[in-house]
């Protein structure tokens, strides 16, 4: 419901939106399958169920942000932000509701 | 106090550490692209490594319609297709400003739109596709720069410049697309789908935008000043409304005149919307219709 929810959200006139969902079911071809999409969505999800598992399980371990250790602190800091700064939403090309 | 700006210090030198590791091996990463699979790196490619004497730029209908072996065996010039799917005048005008800082090929093929004056809309997607050649063009940084107040500082992080890009510059690295592009041009099958009937509906167009037109005209002189032998090409649309209607259209054609340049019109050559099995849909040419096209424009570029 999401994917078909973007098609009006991503097109400039509703025309556009009515001959892309005809395309839908007249037009015949290959799965389009983006493989960089889902491995960035694969690695997403490994970083929330390890997070929910650690949380779960292991709570006192890989305690960074925490840490007594200022450096390990700061370090786990640099990571969360390099990792936002690669893999992160920054432009609004990228964004869902960007043609509001 | 102490551990706040003890922390902030760490915090910063760990990042700026980051950005710069990361820079590098992007910049390792994309010459081994660039040496074993040229085709999808266009852009770079373009900018660092293109010597060719006829360059055919586009979006994806330049991309898919103009078939570079066809023209450099016809001609004996060494061609290229350096467009790219789903990118704009904005794009392409980058490109063509900075081979012409690197080189004057002998001729440049310009695919275009009738409405290509229009859309203003394309200019961050466009420039967002350019973000790791920062700091490689005069004209390209002046676009970001002028694209936010902040952008100035945030290009200068590689973090940032090549946001969500690792996957296609890893996986290219190592498996090379050289082996199905042509010279640049990427061949649409010629069967495998319905081919499509025609677009009967008019197409909308925006208000002129002058920030474009500005540009372009700028790059259309410069291509004038390096001595390079510009064609405005409009590529076979499956579609019947009236375009030469359109003020970009109108526009274009002046610019053609006013500055000498071929404009070659097959947007609805009537040989071509005789046939819809040359088309995998309105806009797109499979590979017999382009190969049909291409031997058109070869008569032009004798």
């Amino acid at each position: 419901m999401v994917s078909f929810a973007r098609i009006i959200f991503k097109v400039n006139v509703v025309e556009d939106a009515i001959e892309i969902i005809r395309r839908i079911f007249t037009s015949s071809g290959k799965l389009f399958v983006d493989i960089s999409t889902f491995i960035y969505g694969g690695l997403a999800l490994i970083v929330l169920i390890s997070k929910d598992f650690i949380d779960e399980y292991i709570p006192s371990k890989f305690n960074f942000l925490n840490n007594s250790n200022l450096f390990v602190r700061c370090m786990a800091s640099v990571l969360l932000i390099s990792f936002i700064l690669m893999f992160g939403v920054l432009n609004g090309g990228q964004f869902i509701y960007f043609q509001f | 106090m102490k551990k706040l700006l003890v922390s902030t210090i760490l915090i910063f030198v760990g990042l700026i550490s980051v950005d710069i590791i990361v820079g590098r091996i992007f910049i390792t990463l994309s010459n081994r692209v660039l040496e074993n699979s040229p085709a999808s790196l266009v852009a770079d490619y373009a900018f660092k490594k293109l010597d060719s004497d006829i360059v055919i730029i586009g979006s994806s209908r330049g991309n898919h319609h103009y078939v570079s072996s066809l023209i450099e065996d016809s001609l004996n010039l060494s061609t290229y297709n350096v467009s790219r799917d789903g990118s704009f005048l904005f794009y392409q005008m980058c490109l063509i400003d900075k081979i012409l800082d690197n080189y004057s090929p002998r001729k440049i093929l310009w695919n275009l739109e009738p409405t290509c004056f229009s859309d203003l809309s394309k200019k961050t997607s466009d420039l967002e596709r350019l973000l790791p050649l920062y700091g490689q063009s005069q004209l390209l940084d002046s676009l970001l720069h002028s694209e936010s107040a902040m952008e100035r500082v945030k290009l200068k992080s590689s973090m940032y410049r090549y946001n969500s890009l690792h996957f296609n510059y890893l996986y290219r690295s190592f498996i090379p697309i050289s082996n199905k592009a042509n010279n640049g041009y990427r061949p649409i099958p010629n069967e495998g789908y319905n081919f499509p009937s025609m677009l009967m509906s008019d197409r909308m167009e925006g208000s002129l935008n002058e920030e474009i037109i500005d540009l372009f005209n700028k790059v259309v002189d410069k291509c004038g000043r390096t001595g390079v032998d510009l064609f405005f090409c409009l590529s076979p649309h499956y579609s019947n409304y009236e375009y030469k209607d359109f003020e970009s259209y109108k526009l274009l054609s002046h610019i053609a005149i006013e500055k000498d340049i071929k404009l070659i019109d097959f947007y609805h050559n009537i040989s071509f919307m005789q046939d819809s099995t040359l088309f995998k849909d309105q806009d797109h040419m499979n590979d017999k219709g382009a190969r049909i096209f291409t031997n058109e424009i070869i008569k032009y570029l004798q």
